[in-house]
């Protein structure tokens, strides 16, 4: 075992070359035949779903979501040993350089996950981009939104002005994606900076990946929750959250106008079918309940009428008996 | 000393342990077959549209004459409260003596998207109550809220509580805008009209969504890996898996009803102000006169226990208890130690009130 301390600088690589053997190793004995990529997470993760899906029996639902989901973190954890260890071989005893750029990677993952499942595409950290990337992008608005600006003529004016509201409502969905996402901007260097402090007043050193990797995830959850719980970000997500709905509505309503005009059924029809369907079911609900009530005081009355007769019967045979 | 001290043997062999780990434990989720929910047997006893209401059978002779009607929330499924043998609310109040009775409301689709929370509440639940009522000859049942279905039986309680012989709310929200509500302060600004004119029904994707947001790098990264230990005892994994179902299993938000939670409920916390009216009716937690017990949970991170603790000021009762449970908002139900603490608990309370 090499002491702490005593690493010398070029272990990451040993590292790395001993695990990608490791790994090679380990295709081989499945038999893969195909080129190995070099020991990535990726060329894991896909050796992984390769050996899986010759060897595993057919899944289950459940059982495929887990799968997937434990190869895609089994795989970022892999990562996370191999970009530590190269980041430490160019560790200086600085928080820059090669450490910073490890600790964005699980934010990556994240980032990548939240891009691909949600419904909200786009890049969710797309704020580490460099700035010049945002001049670019405020250009191009301004630019389009002086084309849009050019009012529609002719005989397909309204439609003309129907397609540019829709990029003008995609712009606005854009910026406010950007917005939200930089909210997170400064995720990953807090994050590093907090997990820093962590490790500096530990008694005890970390000795395992393990420990690191829930370390990192205790340290990125609670700069998260700060960052998540501001109006600031409650702001951001509800103006990106409005801005797409807008962006789906309007096109939505495009495709109606459309879908109407060839005489099929359009989602405002149904809607309206739908919305006079539950009223009248809620009226039948309430007249059954009315019925109901009526029943028991219709009954109530026979029920009366039939004691008021016995009462007169008896009366009358009183009279008769007097 | 330097704060990290791993070698590269050491981590070179983690990786490996790992890897050999993840390899037998693929296997062993290739081999678990189907995942079972619902451990107690029942019945349906009513069922109207989508809506299921389920009589459980006893286990042992009923000590307690007032059946309890379990209300849960609209999102993901009841199953939770019977989710296997050891892990069952349900199993254990039966096994106190409890006769259980439990409201499925299903999976809405396109149709259900103008069900409004008057549909639910004064519909579906009266309807589902006037049932168990009928059932067992008696004027007023005891209603078990689950998270928001426990703010549904606080309404329905408040609107009818002739019917309502106990309230019991569990992980129920009442201050929506106490603590540190991370949904709340997410849907503060949100149009939600726009929403659901534009969504319709809203997806249960969208809510799962939402809630891994809540602890993201927990939820969707380490959660996985802590289940490479577990796949070596197949009764863990299958228990992973069996929650993991339950997780995700998440119906779509009849879209009116969602629309209406959410205005009245989140953003304007109107359950506390005495603003929210389902149908013509306001209401009113004064109304809630009868004994309730409230139970929430220390380590909740969708209902903070700030949002539950509350409620003591606004109902009505003279007879108030709260339980704070030291564990999440799902642990309450399916953990082991709430097996321990939450069934008897409630059991007590009962037997006292009958």
């Amino acid at each position: 075992m090499v002491k702490a301390g005593e690493a010398p600088l070029t272990w990451g690589q040993e590292w790395m070359d001993a695990n990608r053997r490791y790994w090679e190793a380990w295709r081989s004995l499945f038999h893969q035949t195909q080129e190995s990529p070099a020991a990535s997470a990726a060329g894991w993760a896909q050796s992984m779903q390769q050996w899986f899906s010759l060897m595993a029996p057919p899944l289950p639902p459940t059982s495929r979501d887990i799968f997937d989901r434990l190869t895609e973190q089994a795989a970022v954890f892999q990562q996370f040993g191999e970009q530590l260890s190269a980041s430490l071989s160019q560790f200086n005893g600085s928080a820059d350089g090669g450490l910073a750029a490890f600790w964005k990677l699980p934010l990556d993952t994240w980032s990548r996950t939240v891009s691909s499942a949600s419904i909200f595409p786009g890049d969710f950290l797309e704020s580490h981009k460099p700035d010049v990337w945002h001049r670019l992008a405020d250009d191009v608005h301004r630019d389009l939104e002086r084309f849009l600006s050019v009012p529609g003529l002719g005989y397909t004016r309204e439609a003309q002005e129907e397609g540019q509201e829709l990029i003008r409502l995609a712009l606005e969905y854009q910026r406010a994606l950007q917005t939200y996402a930089a909210t997170f901007r400064s995720l990953g260097p807090e994050t590093l900076t907090r997990l820093q402090q962590r490790l500096a007043e530990r008694a005890e050193p970390v000795t395992t990946l393990r420990a690191l990797y829930d370390l990192w995830v205790d340290t990125s959850e609670e700069v998260y929750l700060e960052l998540v719980e501001t109006e600031a970000h409650a702001l951001a997500y509800g103006r990106m959250v409005n801005a797409l709905m807008a962006l789906k509505n309007h096109g939505r309503n495009m495709v109606d106008e459309m879908v109407g005009a060839l005489g099929m059924p359009t989602r405002h029809g149904l809607n309206t079918l739908q919305r006079r369907q539950q009223e009248l079911r809620r009226e039948l609900v309430a007249l059954r309940r009315e019925l109901g009530e009526a029943r028991s005081v219709r009954n109530e009355v026979v029920e009366l009428r039939r004691e008021l007769e016995e009462l007169r019967k008896t009366t009358r045979r009183k009279s008769k008996e007097a | 000393m330097l704060p990290l001290q791993i070698s590269p043997e050491r981590a070179f062999e983690e990786i490996r342990d790992f890897g050999i780990k993840l390899q037998r434990g693929l296997r062993a989720l290739s081999e678990l077959g189907e995942i079972e929910v619902g451990a107690s047997p029942k019945e349906a006893v009513y069922q109207e549209d989508k809506l299921v209401l389920y009589h459980f059978h006893p286990l042992v002779p009923a000590t307690n004459p007032i059946p309890v009607l379990i209300v849960y929330a609209l999102v993901n499924r009841p199953y939770m409260v019977d989710l296997q043998e050891d892990r069952s609310i349900v199993r254990s109040l039966l096994q106190g003596g409890l006769d259980v009775y439990l409201i499925d409301w299903g999976y809405p689709d396109a149709a259900d998207r103008y069900l409004t929370l008057d549909d639910y509440i004064n519909g579906y639940l009266d309807r589902c109550v006037d049932v168990v009522r009928e059932r067992h000859g008696l004027p007023a049942v005891t209603l078990l809220g689950i998270c928001q279905g426990g703010t549904f039986s606080l309404c329905y309680s408040a609107l009818h509580p002739e019917k309502v012989r106990n309230l019991i709310t569990t992980v129920t929200p009442v201050d929506f805008h106490a603590g540190t509500n991370l949904l709340s302060q997410w849907v503060r600004h949100l149009d939600v009209d726009l929403l659901v004119d534009t969504l319709g029904n809203v997806p249960g994707e969208l809510l799962n969504w939402t809630y891994l947001g809540l602890k993201p790098f927990r939820l969707t990264g380490q959660k996985y890996l802590d289940l490479v230990n577990l796949l070596d005892d197949p009764v863990q994994a299958k228990n992973f898996v069996r929650m993991e179902k339950w997780v995700f299993d998440s119906p779509d938000q009849a879209g009116e009803a969602f629309r209406q939670f959410i205005k009245d409920f989140y953003q304007r916390n109107g359950l506390i102000k005495g603003e929210v009216r389902i149908g013509l009716e306001r209401v009113d937690l004064r109304r809630v006169t009868m004994p309730v017990l409230n139970i929430f949970a220390a380590d909740d991170h969708l209902v903070p226990p700030a949002a539950s603790r509350p409620l003591e000021q606004y109902v009505g009762t003279g007879d108030y208890r709260a339980i704070e449970f030291p564990g999440g908002h799902i642990g309450i139900y399916v953990s082991g130690k709430s097996q321990k603490l939450i069934p008897p608990a409630i059991c007590q309370w009962l037997a006292e009130r009958t």
